[in-house]
């Protein structure tokens, strides 16, 4: 047959083909019983598995033992999963959500900022009045035309040389930056107020102007904002649930503007004192706790700005009252997580008011997490120090948090600097976790406290007045 | 301002410890990363800026903030350690006035740490011996890729490399800010000492005078940012697209878009301050041979514009800065005014002559006008025009 020919030479090709394969099969096989031969001839420790894969060079030949291969895979594929289910359960609460908490609600659409009147400011009056100008000003657009001179810089520059800016004109510009959703006017009208609220070398204003920016103006936006201004039980929402939420959810667009504004009022108290003291102190509550949105992070800079010139607002005398406010305050909202670390964080203490509200508010965090009604330093140590690491259910993702926040309690600031037997006992703990919990404990988060305790000993030793050495021997 | 000095870096003990905590030793997964390199922020920044007894932070410790910077791995992280560094930059300036004495003195802290690796730096060995890996720091080629990459991201409007967007504007902005720190102080001390050498000194100089850094290409990307920010900005580019999962991520590159503009126009000015030092430098021949040749940002901007003539009127709206503005269109003009022969670059002071009246002359008699508009796009004369009129009627009510 002529179709049987083709099909005879494939034939006989087939056998060529697979010839080669068994030399190639027979170096593999080599390579693996001269590694037999090493494991049995010398290391001991290797005897064990070397003698569980002994049939396997052999597999290559058979499909019975190829099977007993894919056996033992299946075997060890499983005993892998065992293993992971009881790391899991030695472990429970694996996650740990990251920070964030919501503080803005459901943003309602922008109110309309129609109807502001400005038009009739004398600035533009002035113009339409003028002959020599030579052009033709559409001032007929009103809010229009402002808007424009605004994102050019031309106003600025206008009442940067006329000295003086009116009321209405001072007023519109500041609403366009808390409210207008348009990106660039919001911020050319910030950029206009941060002039206005700047001072020259002489501590004078660039600009007279009798129309400042108020508490109940900037509290109003932000309420506006849809700032929820409760207690987290109510309204915290984790992050995840805030992002997968509707497209409204997102953060307030002219909160930048917003911060911009408050940093500039604080920095012209000599000139104008914007907020009382209680006002104050809510705003920095509020900026405080701007920082536990996530999706706010990339305002970092800004709201630590805001937040420094915040700080430097109150006299010397009102400041630590006002700290133990604004930390009381700020403690009730933060959840006992990852976002009471965020928050002290965030409050850098690179100044010795910084450092103040930091110690404060890990000692309300503190107070508050063990019930305590009165702030008592050494009821909370003993709190802390009562928790044993070596017991089965000690709690180290809580321990962690304790531990952060004992430390900036204690070393934030100079408060507790005079009292040896604080600090002592403190360094005791810190010493009985770095050494008690093992390094093989693979129980949640020991390791992490593990290294925490070691490294805020290390900090601890140094800090001592004339500490170092003699700790040294334990 | 009173910077400690003569203060020691962190010593050892602290250095060591701040170290430990990047271990990466027993690392499970990323979030711990995440957590330990956040520990390790908070590390520095209590031994270098919070604490009792505050210490410039090491070399290495420097270093391993700056090498986070560049890993991208989170916002997060991302922002924390540039404003970390900008914080170490503002608490241990590398180059400061002192005003004890009658002059104010400029004092350069040599061995204190600089993103930048330039070649006669005399860090440049320091480092060296410390790590051996200098891949991190910036030498001129690779600040010229930076603005190469910022370019090609801003082109790229997919949502997927937003991270890697942001680090690179972050990145940049910090870059320029080191440069304005080394830069504004020794502008002040320039002028009253005339020296040329703290100039020569300047980072700003050395990078920029580097033949590493093709200087053309770089102005053109850095034009080409500038337009496309301001194009983003006219645009008023809404940040809640319906879509969009990672809001933080939107809404931060807003503004770090913003800032990273602001940064553009920084050095723009700041370049264009170095040139004019030059020139003056070159006038009381203090300069030599070493010093190269590289041409002022004026007319490679000039080179630049005439070429894209589609860049001008975003160029001219972005760059707000009016003086330097007119400056730039009355050489613009200049190039298509028929009389004045090429200039070369020493005898160039009557280029300088040409005033918004002597523009405005051109056009006033039919003649000189065509012959202009020959050369010229009637629109790019109009527009150019609208804008030296705006900048000269500002200085006219400024003088006042």
């Amino acid at each position: 047959m002529v179709i049987d020919d083709p099909l005879d030479f494939e034939g006989e090709v087939d056998p060529l083909l697979s010839a080669p394969r068994p030399t190639k099969r027979k170096k593999i096989i080599g390579l693996d019983d001269l590694l037999i031969d090493y494991c049995a001839a010398g290391k001991d420790e290797l005897k064990a598995s070397a003698a569980k894969s002994k049939g396997r060079p052999n597999g290559y030949n058979s499909d019975d033992e190829d099977k007993q291969v894919t056996e033992k895979e299946i075997n060890f594929c499983k005993f892998v999963d065992d293993c992971e289910e009881k790391a899991k359960a030695l472990d429970p609460g694996e996650d740990v959500p990251l920070w964030g908490q919501k503080v803005f609600g459901c943003q309602k659409s922008p109110s309309i900022l129609n109807g502001t009147g400005v038009e009739n400011c004398q600035l533009l009056q002035s113009f339409c009045g003028d002959e020599h100008l030579g052009f033709d000003l559409e001032i007929e657009q009103g809010e229009g035309f402002l808007e424009g001179m605004l994102m050019d810089g031309w106003l600025l520059k206008l009442v940067l040389v006329y000295g003086s800016v009116e009321d209405s004109i001072a007023s519109w510009t500041l609403t366009k930056s808390l409210y207008s959703s348009n990106k660039k006017l919001q911020d050319s009208a910030s950029e206009f107020w941060g002039s206005l609220l700047s001072l020259n070398e002489d501590d004078k204003p660039l600009v007279n102007f009798g129309y400042f920016p108020s508490y109940s103006i900037l509290k109003g936006a932000i309420l506006n904002y849809e700032y929820l201004n409760g207690d987290p039980c109510t309204n915290a929402r984790t992050s995840e649930t805030a992002v997968a939420g509707t497209s409204n959810d997102g953060p307030p667009q002219n909160i930048t503007a917003w911060l911009r504004i408050v940093s500039a009022c604080c920095k012209i108290r000599q000139m104008h004192p914007v907020f009382s003291t209680s006002e104050a102190e809510d705003l920095l509550v509020i900026v405080i706790s701007l920082f536990l949105d996530r999706q706010l992070e990339g305002l970092l800079l800004i709201m630590g700005d805001c937040l420094n010139s915040l700080g430097l607002y109150f006299n010397t005398s009102e400041w630590e009252s006002s700290c133990l406010m604004v930390a009381e305050s700020i403690s009730k909202r933060v959840r006992m997580d990852l976002n009471c670390l965020r928050i002290v964080d965030c409050i850098t203490g690179t100044n010795d008011r910084s450092k103040f509200l930091r110690s404060q508010l890990a000692l309300q965090l503190l107070k508050n997490s063990f019930g305590l009604k009165v702030a008592n330093i050494e009821k909370i140590l003993k709190s802390v120090t009562s928790v044993n690491v070596k017991e089965k259910e000690c709690n180290f993702f809580m321990l962690y948090l304790y531990l952060v926040l004992m430390d900036n309690l204690l070393f934030s600031s100079d408060a507790f600097r005079n009292k040896p037997a604080i600090t002592e006992a403190w360094r005791n703990y810190l010493r009985n976790c770095s050494m008690q919990i093992g390094c093989t404990d693979w129980r949640f988060y020991a390791s992490k406290v593990r290294n925490k305790a070691s490294y805020l000993l290390q900090g601890v030793i140094s800090k001592k007045p004339g500490g170092g050495g003699s700790t040294s021997s334990q | 301002m009173a910077p400690p000095a003569a203060a020691t870096t962190a010593d050892g003990g602290v250095e060591e410890n701040a170290m430990a905590i990047l271990d990466t030793f027993g690392i499970k997964d990323s979030r711990d990363l995440h957590d330990d390199r956040t520990a390790f922020f908070e590390a520095v920044r209590s031994a270098c800026l919070a604490g009792d007894r505050p210490s410039p932070p090491s070399w290495r410790m420097h270093n391993a903030v700056f090498q986070i910077l560049q890993s991208s791995s989170s916002l997060e992280l991302t922002i924390a350690s540039f404003h970390l560094l900008m914080e170490l930059g503002k608490q241990y300036p590398r180059v400061y006035l002192t005003n004890s004495c009658p002059h104010q003195a400029l004092v350069v802290v040599k061995e204190s740490w600089s993103p930048f690796l330039l070649g006669n730096n005399g860090a440049s060995g320091e480092i060296g011996g410390n790590t051996g890996c200098t891949d991190h720091l910036f030498d001129p080629s690779r600040f010229g890729l930076l603005i190469e990459h910022m370019v090609e991201a801003a082109n790229d409007t997919s949502t997927s490399n937003r991270l890697k967007r942001i680090e690179k504007m972050v990145l940049f902005q910090y870059l320029v800010s080191t440069l304005e720190a080394d830069f504004v102080p020794r502008n002040i001390a320039y002028k009253e000492s005339l020296d040329w050498v703290i100039i020569r000194e300047s980072l700003l100089n050395l990078l920029l005078g580097s033949r590493k850094l093709v200087f053309k290409t770089f102005v053109k990307n850095c034009i080409s940012l500038l337009n496309k920010h301001q194009r983003e900005v006219e645009d008023n580019i809404s940040f809640k697209s319906a879509s969009d999962l990672d809001s933080s991520l939107t809404f931060s590159l807003l503004e770090f878009e913003r800032e990273a503009l602001l940064s553009v126009k920084k050095l723009f000015i700041m370049v264009i301050n170095l040139d004019l030092i030059r020139k003056e430098a070159d006038k009381l021949g203090l300069t030599s041979r070493a010093d190269g040749s590289r041409n002022p940002i004026l007319e490679v901007i000039l080179d630049e514009l005439p070429y894209n003539t589609i860049n001008l009127s975003p160029f001219l709206l972005a760059f707000t800065e009016w003086k330097w503005k007119l400056e730039i269109i009355l050489q613009y003009f200049s190039r298509y005014y028929v009389k004045p022969a090429v200039c070369t670059r020493s005898s160039d002071d009557s280029q300088q002559d040409l005033t918004v009246e002597n523009v405005l002359s051109l056009f006033s008699t039919a003649a000189s006008a065509k012959a202009i508009a020959k050369k010229m796009f009637p629109e790019v004369a109009q527009l150019l025009l609208a804008h030296a009129y705006q900048a000269s009627e500002l200085m006219l009510l400024l003088n006042f």
